[in-house]
């Protein structure tokens, strides 16, 4: 270990420069990004449009910090100054990986500083950032190390990096055409396909420098790994064991609210006449009356508890969750769900599939509420997942709250923002179909309307906030000007988006 | 404990079709200074980098410190120095940072030693790698090498590219503080070598043309003058004998076998008409040209 730290001291201090570039963009990013949410108009809109290339000029920055670390002791080649000294392999490949979490810090802070302008408390959501952050330089910069094993210098490095790039834009102009999904199991296998080469070559380059063979099998690997979202979805499904029996759900209004249930009319098509969703800890028993092809009809009423057979066959057409426990569903339109669901329900998805190898769930509401931060850069599209929370007992809510920060998976994917911290604090439903938000949170409702920025929408706060703790917050909150309620903008880029497409959604009583 | 620091059974090795070691036999012996020599692509850098298990030969095998080139562990390592021709260095360290680098992997690393090879070797602690000449480059490899009183110092082409000053330094270095070491050097520059190597090995076509002691080889040959009027070489010419050549009353050639008595003779029964003949020492630069030539020739 003395050996390792004694390495990673020397790489720090040799690569200072970089470093130094590379924690400078990272202010500058969340600099930028402070500005993207204290303007309007053009000032935001000239800050939102650099937004983007920061991001990737960051990327690139961390990638050549790491690349210049890495290559400081180059793998490839007989003449290095360290390859016959007593110097373990193990400990090298240590001291290199050691400095992903080292990376990672500066990165958690970033995002806590931006998650702090949103107005969320930092204490309830520094464990999950830290953990994304974790993440996403694990992943981002795994692949720069397997790559850099490879290379002699930067030049090579860069070559291989575009070389690669280039191929794997090449394989993606052929279009997948698979089910949707499918998508999100693949997207996992891809994600974790990536990371076990990149393992499996560092491993390889470090213990043995045979540097032509690893070579060749990283075209190899890349290429199989490029064409996995090309691979025929019968395959797939044969793959992960499925069976293509879908079901189809989905909401229609009116959602009725009575204060500790919730009651959604649910639709469904091709529904099994047995059905179970296995998702975190809660196992969830679909029965039906029949089993439709084509009709959407309204099927029986579901209830959501803890593990065991909570399977409940009431005709009321309604879901209903009695659960203190916070319940995820994915209810902003018509999905599939099959009979064996790994993919279709949102917290099934790839939970056994990648099971043993870090439970890389891709979770459909975290997907979502992603392209909801995607709405706040380009205002295309806003399709956020809706997180009931059920409770009888404040207390018991706010403990829910509490524990779903801790549940919500974030941090599993490497693009995950800050804002998938929503799916905490705020509660949104909200779609093309639903254009109404509904919130739940201990985050002053302005807070989160200025974070959104969802101007022209109805915003139903279904849980009255406590004056005290409102106002207690605003004046603590660093940017006390910032979180004042926007004035409705017709001219925001995101406006029309939001201008309701349907009828309005009852709101919960 | 073995009488021999490093051996080698057989060693082959090849890149592609192209044969670079042909059952390579080498022993070096304990506390020698053993001088690797050979043309260019003789194989010399290969069958170190093979020793260092840098490069896996393809037949045979080599042993270092006992051990099995391929099985070699820190532990054997933190007994070896190794310093090779154009070593790529940490470019951004300093002298200084450098060796410091390396201090804490050695266990017997001696701080009054480095500080005497860094005053006799002159090398500024402050100074970047990357600023310093490829020979004061090899001079801070030489000394990040020696500081922990290596068993067995392995040097590949050392000298080469370096100036006669740096050279003389380098060596005076080298041979300061290696009193207790095994020296494996290998080098086309055979003048240096010939001053201070106790043992040389030829290496010719990937395999060992001869290795013996230094004092020993350079008494073995001798460049031989012949008075004599012939008008042509005969052709039972000894086969210790080699590089015979005339020209107008003189016949030179290169006795493999030097013997006073017996070459002597042997000039007597094959040049019956000589009236005199001188036998001239020859610098192990000579001798391998001579050794060289005669193999090509013969080639």
């Amino acid at each position: 270990m003395r050996h390792i730290l004694h390495i990673v001291s020397k790489d720090l201090r040799q690569a200072w420069p970089y470093g130094a570039a590379a924690l400078a963009l990272l202010v500058v990013n969340t600099a930028n990004f402070a500005h993207v949410l204290a303007t309007r108009g053009t000032e935001q809109a000239a800050a939102l449009a650099i937004q983007l290339p920061l991001d990737w000029l960051l990327a690139i920055t961390w990638a050549l910090y790491y690349g210049v670390v890495l290559l400081g002791d180059t793998i490839p080649g007989t003449r290095q100054h360290w390859i016959s000294r007593p110097l373990r392999w193990q400990s090298l490949l240590a001291a290199k990986l050691l400095l992903l979490p080292l990376f990672a810090l500066p990165v958690a802070a970033a995002h806590l500083v931006q998650l702090s302008l949103r107005g969320f408390p930092l204490a309830d959501h520094a464990s999950p950032v830290i953990a994304n952050a974790l993440w996403l330089v694990f992943a981002g910069l795994l692949p720069v190390a397997a790559l850099a094993s490879l290379c002699r210098n930067l030049q090579q490095l860069a070559l291989w990096i575009l070389a690669l790039a280039a191929g794997i834009l090449a394989v993606q102009q052929w279009d997948p055409a698979l089910p949707t999904t499918l998508q999100g199991v693949v997207n996992d296998v891809t994600v974790a396909a990536v990371i076990l080469a990149c393992a499996a070559i560092l491993l390889w380059q470090y213990a043995t420098r045979r540097t032509a063979p690893a070579r060749i099998a990283t075209i190899a690997l890349a290429f199989v790994i490029a064409t996995l979202p090309h691979w025929p979805a019968a395959l797939w499904r044969t793959l992960i064991h499925t069976k293509d029996n879908p079901l189809t759900l989905a909401l229609s209004p009116p959602i009725e609210w009575d204060g500790d249930v919730l009651r959604v009319p649910l639709h469904a098509s091709h529904l099994a006449t047995k059905s179970k969703l296995r998702r975190n800890d809660w196992l969830v028993h679909i029965s039906t009356r029949e089993v439709a092809t084509t009709d959407v009809r309204t099927v029986d009423e579901y209830e959501f508890g803890q593990a065991g057979d909570l399977g409940l066959s009431t005709p009321s057409g309604f879901l209903t969750d009695h659960a203190a426990e916070p319940v995820n569903v994915d209810i902003t339109g018509e999905f599939t769900v099959l009979s064996e669901p790994r993919h279709a329900s949102v917290p099934t998805q790839g939970e056994r599939f990648l099971l043993g190898i870090g439970r890389c769930q891709g979770w459909v509401d975290k997907l979502q509420i992603i392209e909801c931060q995607s709405v706040l850069g380009a205002a295309n599209r806003l399709e956020i997942v809706p997180v009931w929370q059920i409770g009888v007992e404040p207390n018991a809510k706010t403990s829910s709250l509490a524990s779903s920060s801790e549940q919500a998976p974030l941090g599993l994917l490497p693009h995950l923002h800050p804002i998938a911290l929503l799916s905490g604090d705020v509660f949104v439903n909200w779609s093309a179909k639903y254009p109404e938000i509904h919130l739940r949170t201990r985050t002053p409702i302005a807070h989160i309307q200025r974070s959104l920025q969802l101007r022209g929408v109805k915003l139903v706060d279904l849980l009255p906030q406590p004056k005290p703790r409102e106002s207690q917050e605003n004046e603590s909150s660093p940017l006390g000007d910032v979180l004042k309620p926007p004035v409705p903008t017709p001219t925001s880029p995101i406006a029309d988006y939001f201008s309701p497409h349907s009828a309005p959604a009852k709101a919960p009583q | 404990m073995s009488n021999h620091v490093i051996t080698t059974t057989n060693l082959g090795m090849r890149y592609g079709r192209h044969t670079v070691l042909n059952g390579l036999n080498l022993e070096v012996p304990r506390g020698s200074v053993y001088a690797l020599v050979g043309s260019n692509g003789a194989g010399k850098t290969t069958t170190l980098q093979i020793l260092m298990n840098l490069l896996r030969g393809h037949t045979g095998a080599a042993t270092v410190l006992g051990v099995d080139s391929r099985h070699l562990t820190v532990k054997e390592y933190a007994r070896i120095g190794y310093v090779s021709e154009g070593q790529e260095m940490p470019d951004s360290m300093t002298v200084a940072e450098f060796l410091a680098f390396w201090r804490p992997f050695y266990p017997k690393w001696d701080p009054a030693r480095e500080q005497e090879l860094l005053q006799l070797l002159r090398l500024p602690l402050d100074r970047k790698l990357k600023h310093l000449s490829r020979g004061m480059r090899m001079k801070a490899a030489l000394i990040s090498s020696l500081s922990y009183r290596p068993e067995l110092i392995v040097l590949d082409e050392p000298f080469s590219g370096l100036d006669p000053l740096i050279r003389d330094e380098f060596i005076e270095g080298l041979l300061a503080h290696a009193d207790e070491s095994t020296i494996l050097i290998s080098s086309h520059d055979l003048a240096e070598i010939e001053s201070f190597s106790s043992h040389v090995g030829l290496l010719e076509d990937g395999h060992m043309a001869f290795s013996e002691e230094t004092t020993t080889l350079t008494n073995r040959f001798r460049e031989i003058e012949v008075r004599t009027e012939i008008a042509q070489l005969p052709s039972n010419l000894p086969k210790t004998w080699v590089r015979a050549e005339t020209t107008a009353a003189l016949v030179r050639f290169v006795e493999t076998q030097w013997h006073p008595e017996r070459t002597a003779s042997e000039i007597n029964e094959v040049f019956p008409t000589a009236t005199a003949f001188q036998a001239n020492a020859m610098p192990l630069r000579a001798i391998f040209v001579a050794l060289a030539k005669a193999a090509r020739k013969a080639a």
